[in-house]
């Protein structure tokens, strides 16, 4: 691909999904991160062109979980978080909070593979399919998953208040 | 969808339509790729970049938009010991991918460039400044450093260094690329490098130029290190009309500003680093028991479970600036905002107090703690460079669990608690390599680790995994 052609292919799927990408990073880190975040999965969106697929959507957000919890995991920030503190920007701050607050706590009380999968679809507006491919599973194994989650949810929200979140981020397994 | 389901929709914080992100952000990334991880510069070489800012000065590395997908093996591919004629639209390309890189560059045409295979070296020399960009296929990664010098040509048959830069590629491979005049009778140029090959130069309009790769193989940190070496040029071969004489690089100008000058704000000295020579103390030392306690502003915990953070004494150098930029160790209002805890969270998460810095010796790395959590700064081997480097902060538990690494190239730098005499690196192969420890640091050069295994703060055996990185 020419240099112009991969510039402008990058700058209409930025047009097209970079609002998708920067509010699935926005509903779940800082708003600095979440810049972040944006600007690295298109930085690897351009080292990777080739490889985006049809219905990129699902590509992006897969690409911006790995980059969040890569992250989240090490809480490096390396130069960047250099950068940010000299800057005197606030670095880390909590994600959007809900006002709907039995929600939250309902939310909150699920281990963090339910809550994966339910805002996938609540949140990110995403068919089971395509999140099927950002957590990297099977179809069929996402609807099981989902089901599960879904009961656990209704349970959790008939009986909001629960405690805790667990911090840890799965993988889809089967 | 379900009742629960549509509430949680409905809740949903952040709306996709009030979003309206603007591309700058990837194109600014993708510019500064190469500077963003730069090892801050010592007060020393600070004072350098004002002495050389009048002659010479700032070098500009511009990423490259290359093409994905080449290995390691194949990063240089097409790379010549000569230079090669540039094909059709090939330096066009190349000056285009520049200027859009760098629009300071799209007024002024490259003084020279140094083509080899599917890549070229660009140099632009304007007002008084040298810029170079490596473009084609190599696609360049996110650590580049470049020196520049204020050498003057001494005569119409010799040549002057001007810059010298070392580049990693996406992959880890390095490079280094260097300009320099050429007096008005040298119509050739030829750099041996230490190892005893050389490259011969691209000439043209008084300057010439050079890129060459550091090595075309990494199975071993030995290798890596030993590429690195033998990539240092030693000396120029210049040949003129009269015959081929040789000419050693010298950049003692740079040298002398490096080792020599006072920071630019007088507090070089006040780091403890003028004279001071010779080891660091042990770290040895192992347990709370005797250690005294903590400074006040430093997590305990830290200063247990790392003796470095307990080393008596000045540090026997100068502290990286950059990263602390402007402080002077000790006095707290000379702390600017965001490095210290004494301003307040939320600029300093982990309230890193510069007055803890230490220097581990034998690792070339600076350790900095804080009241939460604690900072590593590495310095690279390379002799050009060797503030070179890359910083990276923890929390305290993730100090404590031994899961602080940062990267530079293909060096991995870690920080393992006390007890660790030794940490075991795993390579992607499976094939494991004990690599010491030094003032709870310890360095892997090369290879292809996928996890290191070590004793955390507790003395359990740990294993962290090396996370893939997006170069």
């Amino acid at each position: 691909m020419e240099q112009d052609e991969r510039r402008l292919r990058l700058e209409s799927l930025f047009a097209a999904h970079a609002p998708v990408v920067l509010a699935y990073a926005r509903r779940r880190t800082d708003s600095a991160t979440a810049d972040d975040v944006l600007s690295d999965v298109f930085v690897v969106a351009w080292r990777r062109l080739e490889q985006v697929p049809q219905d990129p959507v699902p590509w992006l957000l897969a690409c911006a979980r790995n980059i969040l919890a890569d992250a989240q995991r090490g809480e490096r920030r390396r130069a960047e978080l250099i950068e940010r503190l000299r800057a005197g920007v606030p670095s880390i701050e909590p994600g959007p909070k809900l006002d709907d607050r039995a929600l939250a706590g309902a939310l909150a009380s699920l281990a963090e593979r339910d809550r994966e999968v339910l805002l996938l679809i609540a949140w990110d507006g995403l068919s089971a399919e395509q999140a099927a491919t950002v957590l990297g599973c099977s179809r069929r194994a996402l609807s099981m998953r989902l089901h599960r989650a879904r009961k656990r949810f209704s349970a959790a929200l008939a009986d909001a208040g629960r405690p805790e979140p667990r911090p840890t981020m799965e993988t889809c397994n089967d | 969808m379900t009742e629960p389901l549509d509430r949680l929709a409905k809740a949903n914080p952040v709306r996709v339509e009030s979003l309206t992100p603007a591309i700058d952000g990837v194109w600014r990334k993708l510019d500064n790729a190469p500077q963003t991880h730069r090892l801050p510069k010592n007060r020393a070489f600070g004072r350098w970049a004002t002495v050389v800012g009048i002659a010479v000065a700032a070098v500009v590395a511009v990423l490259a938009v290359g093409t994905s997908g080449s290995g390691p093996a194949s990063a240089f591919a097409g790379w010549s010991a000569s230079p090669t004629t540039p094909s059709d639209g090939q330096l066009q390309a190349a000056e285009s991918a520049c200027q859009q890189r760098n629009p300071d560059l799209a007024s002024i045409t490259p003084t020279v460039t140094d083509t080899r295979g599917p890549d070229s070296l660009l140099v632009y020399t304007h007002d008084g400044a040298t810029t170079t960009c490596v473009t084609g296929q190599v696609q360049l990664g996110t650590v580049a450093l470049t020196r520049a010098a204020a050498n003057a040509l001494a005569a119409s048959d010799t040549i002057a260094p001007q810059s010298i830069g070392l580049e990693f590629a996406a992959d880890g491979q390095a490079f280094r690329e260097m300009t320099g005049q050429v007096g008005a009778d040298v119509t050739a140029v030829t750099v041996v490098l230490e190892g005893g090959s050389s490259v011969q130069a691209t000439v043209a309009n008084g300057w010439f130029a050079a890129w060459w790769p550091v090595s075309q193989d990494f199975e071993s940190g030995q290798a890596l290190t030993q590429s690195l070496g033998q990539s240092v040029p030693q000396s120029f071969q210049i040949t003129t009309a009269s015959g081929t004489t040789t000419q050693p690089l010298t950049l003692n100008e740079i040298q002398n500003a490096t080792t020599q000058a006072p920071g630019v704000d007088g507090s070089y000295a006040a780091s403890g680093s003028s004279g001071a020579t010779g080891s660091t103390g042990s770290t040895g030392a192992s347990g709370t028991s005797g250690i005294g306690s903590a400074p006040s502003g430093m997590d305990p915990a830290l200063w247990a479970s790392f003796a470095v953070l307990r080393q008596p004494g000045p540090n026997p150098e100068p502290e990286p600036v950059g990263l602390d930029t402007g402080y002077t160790p000790g006095s707290p209002s000379t702390y600017p905002s965001g490095v210290t805890g004494r301003v307040g969270p939320p600029t300093n998460p982990y309230g890193i107090d510069p007055s803890f810095d230490k220097f581990a010796a034998g690792a070339d790395s600076w350790i900095q703690a804080g009241s939460s959590g604690i900072c590593l700064v590495a310095y690279g081997n390379d002799p050009h460079f060797p503030k070179l480097g890359d910083g990276s902060c923890a929390s305290t538990v993730m100090a404590l669990a031994g899961d602080m690494f940062d990267r530079i190239g293909q060096t991995y730098v870690g920080l393992v608690p006390d007890g660790n005499t030794t940490v075991t690196v795993t390579d992607a192969d499976g094939s494991t390599r004990q690599i010491p420890v030094t003032s709870n640091v310890y360095k892997v050069v090369g290879g292809n680790p996928s996890s290191i295994t070590l004793r955390d703060a507790s003395g359990a055996l740990t294993t962290v995994p090396i996370p893939a990185t997006n170069g």
